[in-house]
């Protein structure tokens, strides 16, 4: 009878079918907040912790994730006004975005999209204008990379597709292997 | 409404390869299902537990529903929030979400899901010769996978990964992937479902088995209840909701995995004792020969 890979290589497509998904995923604030820059701070009557994704942030797309409650009660502030503020201290050039409930998936949070397109360090200053009248200012640096280069957790999807992949061949070629000496 | 109520309810995160594996999930079932209906031929008096009764395609299509709420619904938007609220999310993923699935015996029914060549090759693979089926039923045996579910589980509870599955997304996505994955080993063995390369458990070894799912999953939940401080420093910068503290956070999250998580293996081995019980029924009684001497009664099981 003739003998055909074809069949085992349906199942490759779905193993890289797969791979991709994983490419999918959104890079940043709405699956998870990112990394922590500021907890529970001060900002005139609000406190706010903030949290920037991805890390280490990289030129291209930044997202900055921020929450906002009263510093009496700490109970969530939803209507304020926030806007985001990315100063390169190389140059003083300055990029800004409004940090919105909308944008973000967690409805308790605030998100910017930024885009700074150099690489450096950068002053981010978070200005937080409450309904009410209230305002608040909190800043942190933070450090732009050029190349978000590979990102080492991809091996781990990668390496247990190829392991499923090789187990697949391997045992494959065991069977003909015993297949062939049963003739001879 | 209550804006923290609506702030609740409609933080969702629709993710699309999330979707698209539920819904190729879904069709490949549906698939085979209605391919085995189509040639089963119709008794008089069909048994429920056939294969292509309606009741499989029901509970396994809402249990990929299930399955995509825990994804992508509030619960887990808010997991990387509460702590009470992951803890739910990882109930649903290992204790509740798997064992439905498995109990409709999906394998065969994927398979007949499959275009021919795919379902022949699958097909080949799980065949009695097969290496393939061989070392798959070696590297998945009991006991390994009793091991690797406890590792697991606890591996994913220790501070700096779970900080890092909160900070990172694909950290968090492979976190419910091995969850889920090792979720569907332990299920497989409790429930028997294909594909059988394993040498089947009688009901009082899965009966066991499931109960020693319960001392590692309440142990890890006592240590979270009963922590005098905070073990997840990241919820700590969160906005508090409902006047829940982060301690009081951690100790309802505690509770939920001791209690709840613990009652799910009960009621596992309560269907258990009820299979063995319905089983029994179905032997034909013994002869009073065999019992009602005077030396059965004396000292039964006890052969001359």
């Amino acid at each position: 009878m003739k003998k055909s890979v074809k069949p085992y290589l349906l199942i490759l497509p779905l193993i890289i079918l797969l791979i991709g998904l994983f490419f999918l995923v959104q890079p940043a604030g709405a699956h998870a907040a990112g990394k922590l820059q500021l907890s529970a701070v001060p900002a005139g009557p609000y406190q706010t912790s903030v949290w920037s994704s991805p890390d280490p942030a990289a030129v291209g797309e930044l997202h900055v994730a921020l929450s906002v409650v009263s510093a009496d009660d700490a109970s969530p502030v939803f209507d304020a006004a926030v806007l985001v503020q990315m100063t390169s201290q190389e140059d003083g050039t300055a990029i800004s975005a409004p940090a919105t409930i909308e944008d973000s998936a967690n409805k308790f949070l605030y998100e910017a999209i930024m885009e700074p397109a150099d690489p450096g360090l950068y002053l981010v200053t978070i200005d937080i204008n409450g309904r009410d009248g209230g305002n608040g200012v909190v800043s942190f640096e933070l450090e732009v990379i050029d190349e978000p280069g590979f990102n080492p957790l991809y091996l781990i999807p990668i390496g247990l597709a190829l392991a499923a992949g090789s187990f697949l061949i391997l045992s494959r070629r065991g069977r003909s292997l015993k297949d062939e000496e049963k003739v001879i | 409404m209550d804006p923290v109520l609506r702030a609740t309810l409609t933080s969702w995160d629709f993710r699309i390869e999330v979707v698209i594996v539920l819904v190729l999930a879904g069709t490949i079932f549906y698939t085979g299902w209605w391919r085995l209906r189509a040639r089963t031929i119709t008794h008089t008096q069909p048994s429920p537990w056939q294969v292509t009764a309606i009741w499989r395609p029901i509970l396994y299509l809402g249990a990929l529903g299930l399955l995509s709420i825990t994804l992508m619904s509030p619960i887990d938007v808010l997991s990387a929030q509460l702590f009470t609220m992951h803890m739910i999310q990882h109930i649903f993923l290992v204790m509740i979400i798997p064992p439905l699935l498995l109990l409709t015996n999906p394998f065969p029914i994927i398979l007949w899901g499959l275009p021919r060549n795919a379902r022949l090759s699958v097909g080949h693979l799980f065949s009695g010769e097969s290496h393939f089926r061989y070392y798959l039923a070696r590297l998945t045996g009991p006991g390994i996978v009793w091991f690797a579910f406890v590792i697991v589980y606890w591996g994913w509870h220790d501070p700096n990964a779970y900080t890092l599955a909160l900070e990172n997304s694909l950290v968090h996505d492979l976190e419910h992937l091995t969850f889920f994955a090792v979720a569907m080993l332990f299920w497989w063995h409790v429930t028997g479902a294909g594909p059988r390369i394993h040498k089947r458990l009688p009901i009082f070894a899965r009966f066991i088995y499931v109960l020693a799912a319960i001392p590692p999953n309440m142990l890890a939940g006592m240590a979270i209840a009963f922590a005098g401080a905070p073990i997840y420093s990241y919820y700590e910068a969160m906005p508090r909701l409902w006047g829940l503290s982060v301690m009081e956070d951690q100790q309802i999250a505690g509770v939920i995995m001791w209690v709840p998580g613990s009652m799910m293996y009960i009621i596992a081995a309560l269907v258990l004792v009820g299979r063995y019980m319905q089983d029994e029924e179905k032997n034909p009684p013994l002869p009073m020969s065999a019992w009602a001497t005077e030396e059965a009664l004396a000292a039964p099981g006890l052969k001359k």
